[in-house]
């Protein structure tokens, strides 16, 4: 799947479980500089499809990488992170979100 | 131009006849020169089963009256020279050697306690292996899933399993993990199911690390009771097989040889003489047919080609209106549409007839053995009543050379 069509999926799935996504949102992640594919700001929960058709792997370095996962593993601020070759198809990834939205609720994160 | 003339439309009505006559002898030509590539394979073969069958006529046996004679016959000495009792000898010792070699390995005198059909130790020690690997490789199987080795890697379902629950990954391992512990109903989690997967998976790299061995071992026996086979039968014919293959090289002695050299040794064993002669004469046929199709038949097929290419360039020449008072005076017409491919038919009727004859010639006990034999004259029984074609049929036949008089088609 393209990066179109997986963010297409991603904030389908996310707008479903009540997050306000905006596209494209710029974050600072300990003086990383971070574009999130879909980021609802209040609650600090957002979305990253990563391909190489859209660089991602390049932005998202080890060191990045890294600090995201700090900050998830402290619940302040979780991106969910999709590799493309993880996911074969829509259904495929819509399953994952929503696997990681109910998490999220079993968290308290989400209502 | 004095004398009657040939109009338009007659010279277009004779073109178009003419082109049609062509189409008709190309296509019987070719029917020959295409006949002809299949002949020559069953004259080829022919000759050789000639020339063996001299042979084996020649070189009755390997012992010391034989070989005196087939030399005596032949003239091929290595029969002498190269002691071919010798080589069966030697070729005997080696064999026997091998045999007695063979007859004392453990793998050839325990062939039956090894190896008999649903007794043997080793065929015994491969079924019940084989039947211990069936339940392991069962269990290997119902575990096969695209993500397993990930999971077995990760050490999805330890505390070694570090992926993180914001990664899709974890997700699709969760599903994955699902599924095969499904197939594992005895286990209680998947850290169960993964033992039981890996203790299968080791136990199997053993049991089919054992069976290889025992499968080498046992074919190794299987090939080494080949092998004595193969050297018992081969010393059971031992005296046939050097007997054939000097057969075979005397076959290629009397191929090679100038049939006059023969002439006299043969004098008394007509039917050896005989296969010689067939020999000699179906290499001649072979190569006068050759002649005959590609030096005469392909020069009258490319006159009708070229013929052919000229009727269709005027036909077009003649359509054209400036064309239309175009006239032939009727000498040249006759020589151009009547006398020319009446020559042409000519030289392709006697170019199959003599491909025929000589073909269908078999009479070899009419031939001799000596030098400057004639044999187109034998083959085409040609008797020539103008001194000028007969010295040339017999200068080009003394020079294996088909007489081109004979087969003019100009």
């Amino acid at each position: 799947m393209d990066e179109r069509a997986g963010r297409a999926v991603l904030r389908a799935r996310f707008e479903a479980a009540g997050l306000h996504i905006a596209e494209d949102h710029p974050l600072d992640v300990d003086g990383h500089r971070v574009t999130a594919d879909g980021f609802d700001a209040e609650r600090g929960i957002g979305y990253e499809y990563l391909t190489r058709e859209a660089g991602d792997h390049a932005e998202l370095h080890p060191a990045a990488v890294a600090a995201l996962e700090a900050h998830a593993q402290a619940g302040d601020l979780v991106l969910f992170l999709v590799d493309e070759i993880e996911v074969a198809s829509a259904e495929e990834l819509a399953a994952l979100a929503d696997g990681f939205l109910d998490t999220l609720r079993a968290r308290g994160r989400l209502a | 131009m004095n004398g009657p003339m040939v109009g338009l439309g007659e010279l277009r009505a004779a073109s178009q006849q003419r082109l049609a006559e062509i189409e008709n002898e190309l296509r019987e030509s070719q029917s020959l020169a295409d006949r002809h590539g299949a002949e020559r394979r069953k004259l080829e073969l022919a000759r050789r089963r000639a020339l063996d069958a001299a042979a084996t006529a020649a070189l009755a046996g390997l012992d010391d009256a034989s070989l005196a004679r087939a030399v005596k016959l032949t003239g091929f000495t290595p029969l002498i020279h190269e002691n071919p009792r010798a080589g069966v000898e030697t070729e005997r010792r080696r064999l026997e050697a091998r045999i007695a070699e063979i007859e004392a390995d453990p793998r050839w005198r325990d062939r039956e306690l090894l190896r008999a059909p649903r007794v043997g130790t080793l065929v015994r020690q491969i079924e019940e292996l084989e039947e211990f690997r069936a339940s392991l490789a069962e269990v290997v199987a119902r575990a096969a899933h695209p993500r397993l080795e990930r999971l077995l890697e990760t050490g999805y379902g330890s505390d070694a399993y570090t992926v993180g629950w914001w990664r899709a990954s974890y997700y699709a391992d969760w599903k994955a993990g699902d599924e095969i512990l499904e197939k594992f109903p005895t286990a209680k989690s998947f850290a169960e199911a993964r033992e039981e997967i890996l203790r299968a998976r080791e136990s199997l790299a053993v049991y089919d690390s054992r069976l290889a061995a025992l499968r080498t071992e046992h074919d190794d026996g299987v090939a080494i009771e080949k092998e004595r086979e193969a050297k018992v039968a081969a010393l059971a014919g031992l005296e046939q097989t050097f007997l054939g293959e000097w057969r075979n090289r005397l076959s290629d002695h009397l191929a090679s040889l100038d049939p006059a050299v023969l002439g006299d040794r043969l004098a008394g064993e007509p039917d050896l003489e005989l296969l010689v002669k067939q020999g000699v004469g179906l290499e001649r046929k072979i190569a006068y047919l050759d002649q005959l199709v590609s030096e005469k038949l392909a020069p009258v097929r490319k006159a009708l080609v070229d013929e052919r290419s000229q009727l269709q360039r005027e036909l077009v020449k003649y359509a054209r209106p400036k064309y239309a008072q175009t006239t032939m005076p009727r000498d040249r017409f006759e020589r151009r549409f009547r006398d020319r491919p009446a020559k042409l038919r000519k030289g392709i009727t006697r170019v199959t007839h003599e491909y025929h004859t000589i073909h269908h010639f078999d009479s070899w006990d009419r031939a001799r053995l000596v030098d400057d034999f004639l044999w187109w004259d034998l083959m085409t029984d040609t008797h020539y009543s103008h001194d000028d074609e007969s010295a040339a049929a017999a200068a080009a036949i003394a020079h294996d050379t088909t007489p081109d008089t004979l087969l003019d088609a100009s």
